[in-house]
């Protein structure tokens, strides 16, 4: 048995130590998602808070133990998006010259970067908050793009549009960051 | 084909997680965790109607005992003082019964000698055994829907002799694994003044690994150092280069180093 799969069982009967070891383990990377996502961090805070209480609620029903940190990364994922929602953010909200079902046509030219953490980081937190969700959710989180658009309530089409737009728009920023080597 | 961005992303995915959740979450967690325990059927459930047979049942023996031991204390009072005068092995009660030899006695007097003849008993009882309060202690420290409660236990294992080193081993674990900081930090206080014992320091010095609370840490540390315990070197050189290492707790670490190779 694995340390994920003792600490389950014990979360199981209800062992607060045990949940303390669960919630220690998976606890930074939840934490970071949410906040790549809300970007605030009491909000983050009580969605991480809420997560966890939900996930161990319902660990008696949790199959297979070594899915739990996607599974508490799901909770808050879900969770994050629901309060965007509340917050009424516009998602189709895009740049000028850009018209519903248009398939975006420029290429973005990535031979010449040379990326950096600090400068990726920055660049995709220069994104407006709906680029910067879509680009999140795909991008890091390695949620398919069908999946977001039935969790964002929108058209396929509009996802894979807007990512394209996001990804531009980070490039850009590199670019004018001086990363660009040409 | 995955383009270069989405490459390096994927590459490099750990280092975008480098915020650390700050520790009165997992306390939040843990309280809202402990009351549900708290609210769930305890036990058997036991209907009204078989309570109430069981109250008639017990008020019935109580009366019929009471009205039997009457009717035997008038029906025979000489067994009675037999049976006392017979008896004369505790202190407390000799007097008495001697002084009661010469004379009749009544029921008063007999209820009277019974409440001090338990009351000697209880005293012999107490001194043969005494109220062991590592036992209270250690249950107390694992108390967790009281932090108050698990700190008072904390304070009184300080008091305690650490036979075997089972004190210890105790406030280690509190320290270790008690999800309210206030706890941990006075299990730490707890083990300062066993400082003087290797085993102590070893125990402290596997805990600084294990520990994440930055208030805890810091404290560790000082304590650590205090004691010259240069076997942290390592932990504190790891927590230096940790970038998700707080920068007071870095702080505390780095000076932690230099008095430590210094001295």
């Amino acid at each position: 048995m694995t340390r994920q799969e003792e600490l389950i069982t014990r979360c199981k009967r209800g062992d607060p130590a045990a949940y303390t070891g669960l919630y220690n383990q998976h606890a930074a990377a939840v934490y970071n998602s949410i906040l790549r996502l809300i970007n605030h961090t009491g909000e983050a805070e009580d969605i991480l808070q809420e997560s966890f209480v939900a996930a161990f609620q319902g660990i008696a029903g949790l199959k297979e133990s070594g899915g739990f940190g996607a599974w508490v990364k799901r909770i808050a994922i879900n969770k994050s998006i629901d309060l965007i929602r509340k917050r009424k953010l516009r998602f189709v909200e895009l740049g000028p010259g850009w018209l519903p079902g248009e398939e975006p046509q420029e290429t973005i030219d990535e031979v010449a970067f040379q990326y950096t953490m600090d400068a990726v980081n920055a660049a995709i937190a220069a994104l407006p908050d709906g680029y910067r969700t879509i680009f999140n959710l795909y991008a890091i989180e390695q949620i398919p793009q069908a999946e977001i658009a039935q969790m964002l309530g929108l058209e396929n089409g509009t996802v894979r549009t807007q990512y394209h737009r996001a990804k531009a728009k980070i490039i850009g920023t590199l670019k004018q960051g001086g990363y660009y080597e040409r | 084909m995955k383009d270069d961005l989405e490459k390096f992303i994927a590459d490099n995915r750990e280092s975008f997680d480098t915020k650390t959740p700050p520790p009165f979450v997992l306390d939040r967690i843990l309280e809202e965790m402990l009351p549900e325990k708290k609210n769930k059927p305890a036990g058997i459930l036991i209907s009204f109607h078989a309570i109430r047979w069981a109250a008639a049942c017990l008020v019935l023996l109580c009366g019929a005992t009471f009205l039997l031991s009457r009717h035997q204390q008038t029906a025979n009072p000489a067994m009675v003082k037999t049976k006392i005068v017979n008896r004369p092995a505790d202190t407390a009660t000799a007097h008495l019964a001697a002084a009661n030899k010469p004379a009749q006695k009544s029921v008063d007097s007999v209820d009277h000698d019974l409440s001090l003849r338990k009351q000697a008993l209880l005293a012999k009882l107490q001194r043969r055994r005494p109220v062991p309060q590592k036992q209270v202690m250690f249950a107390s420290l694992h108390d967790m829907e009281s932090p108050a409660s698990r700190i008072t236990a904390t304070t009184a294992a300080e008091k305690l002799p650490n036979r075997g080193n089972d004190v210890v081993d105790a406030l280690v674990q509190t320290l270790n694994s008690d999800p309210n900081s206030n706890v941990r930090l006075a299990a730490l206080d707890g083990l300062a003044r066993f400082y003087q014992e290797s085993y102590v320091r070893l125990k402290l010095v596997d805990a600084l690994k294990k520990q994440r609370d930055p208030v805890v840490q810091i404290a560790m540390i000082n304590l650590l150092v205090r004691m010259r315990a240069s076997g942290i070197l390592e932990q504190l050189d790891k927590m230096v280069n940790d970038e998700n290492t707080y920068k007071a707790v870095k702080d505390c670490a780095y000076s932690g180093i230099l008095e430590l190779r210094s001295s």
